[in-house]
């Protein structure tokens, strides 16, 4: 499984989950894990947005299957992945 | 000898009422008022004054036009001395010691008549009476304000505290409405390339003091519309459903949008962050610093609308309490302190840790709760009970 993890330097709620990212990515090591800012990364240009930032996006085969979207505790990560999984 | 009894005790009962009867009635109350020739405000409260007079034989009108008669503009500095307010705008209507400065349509007429009501039923200092020798000479009491007793601090006048405490919590809502805090993040980021660090240190100041002047700008424009065009009852009831009307969006918005930040659109920030790059790729400090001024005007112009409903019910709430010069500066810059707080914050903890951390949108979400709900209450105040928004609760 591969997690895209969209945010923006200009985005102050994926500043405020910095350190919930990292923890989520340490918690997850069977997962690989990619993070792109929207403005500075090309490859950003590959997934839609949506409304809200920060966004995670779940791949299998590179097939979106489940997409968590705005701000969220580490409680709610892990509560809405294992609910997805 | 029953009646006889009878009849001097109802003499002597009525007797005890009878100088106060008296006392009441014939007691002449002198009203004072400085108007000037051409002041529309002053004809509007000029023509609520007649019917009070046509009403009130009691009453006693004294007039001074200031703009064209040289000894009334004398005397208007002469009793400014004694008075608790100077006498320096048009209309001002003196009753007692109590200055009323502005004339509001359903808040001030309200204010004179309670004036009237307090010069009657008590014995008042008549400044101006005294000097004029119209008015004995007495110690007399002034007509209090609105006090609330608070613990360690003993009486407080209401006025005291409601305002800095308006100016707090509503500067504070506002301040975390996010609507420009996504420039300042992108400036900040773009800051961290630069090598020396007053230079950062500056720019960004530089920034953040161009968004305050700007907000001040505007809330200072805002009040003296109002103060202006404050007798049309039109303007408060127009600012009162804005209010109700930006209230409702603000929860609205509590209740539709995700925690998050919303994504600005494609070409706008792509458009912001060229600027910006342009602005560091300046050779010359001086013409870097210009552009980050001009970034931070037309950023704040663009995104004043949507956070205009709050300092614009502010600077409404201020113009009814007729307050002096000095004390609209001192709570808009209250305001202001509070609104840029956050933005302040955000700016030396970056530059302090060369990291940038972001607030909670939860804050945002509450402010945009709390700030709904605030702004929907003070719109239908100051619709329907305007007299309450100047602290008199009578």
């Amino acid at each position: 499984m591969k997690v895209v993890v969209l945010t923006a330097v200009w985005c102050h709620a994926c500043l405020f989950m910095k350190k919930t990212f990292k923890t989520f990515e340490q918690n997850h090591p069977e997962w690989s894990f990619q993070f792109l800012d929207v403005d500075l990364d090309a490859e950003a240009e590959c997934y839609s947005l949506g409304k809200v930032l920060p966004v995670l996006i779940f791949l299998k085969d590179g097939q979106e299957v489940h997409r968590i979207q705005g701000e969220k505790t580490l409680d709610d990560l892990e509560r809405e992945s294992n609910h997805a999984f | 000898m029953r009646f006889k009894i009878v009849s001097l005790l109802l003499v002597l009962g009525l007797s005890v009422f009878l100088p106060l009867n008296i006392q009441a009635t014939t007691k002449t109350t002198n009203l004072y008022f400085f108007h000037a020739q051409g002041c529309l405000t002053c004809a509007a409260e000029s023509e609520f004054l007649s019917t009070l007079l046509e009403k009130d034989p009691n009453l006693k009108l004294y007039s001074y036009e200031l703009a064209f008669d040289q000894d009334n503009q004398e005397f208007a500095k002469k009793i400014s001395e004694l008075l608790p307010n100077p006498i320096n705008s048009t209309p001002t209507l003196v009753i007692g010691q109590k200055v009323i400065v502005g004339f509001v349509s359903g808040t001030t007429d309200l204010e004179i008549q309670e004036s009237i009501d307090y010069a009657q039923n008590n014995v008042i200092k008549d400044v101006i009476g005294e000097v004029l020798g119209i008015a004995e000479v007495t110690n007399g009491t002034s007509q209090t304000t609105s006090q609330v007793n608070l613990p360690f601090f003993g009486k407080v006048e209401a006025k005291s505290i409601s305002l800095p405490l308006l100016a707090i919590v509503l500067g504070t809502l506002d301040g975390f409405n996010p609507c420009a805090m996504w420039v300042l993040l992108l400036l900040i980021s773009m800051l961290f390339h630069l090598e020396e660090q007053w230079k950062k240190w500056f720019l960004g100041s530089i920034f953040l003091l161009t968004t305050a002047i700007m907000y001040l700008m505007f809330m200072v424009s805002w009040l003296n519309i109002t103060l202006l065009f404050g007798t049309i009852s039109t303007l408060r009831w127009l600012i009162g459903a804005l209010a109700i009307g930006g209230g409702g969006f603000n929860l609205y918005r509590y209740f539709t949008t995700e925690p998050g930040c919303e994504v600005i659109d494609d070409r706008k920030r792509k458009k912001i962050s060229v600027r910006i790059r342009q602005i560091f790729s300046q050779p010359v400090f001086v013409l870097a610093s210009l552009g980050v001024m001009a970034l931070a005007i037309s950023v704040n112009l663009v995104e004043l609308i949507c956070s205009a409903g709050l300092p614009v019910l502010f600077t409404q709430v201020l113009s009814l309490n007729q307050l002096s010069g000095f004390e609209y500066g001192v709570y808009m810059l209250l305001y202001l302190a509070m609104f840029i707080a956050d933005d302040v914050i955000i700016f030396a903890l970056a530059m302090k840790t060369s990291q940038v951390s972001g607030i909670s949108t939860k804050y945002a979400r509450t402010a945009h709760l709390v700030g709904g709900i605030l702004m929907i209450l003070l719109g239908i105040l100051m619709v329907i009970k305007p007299e309450w928004l100047m602290l008199n609760f009578g």
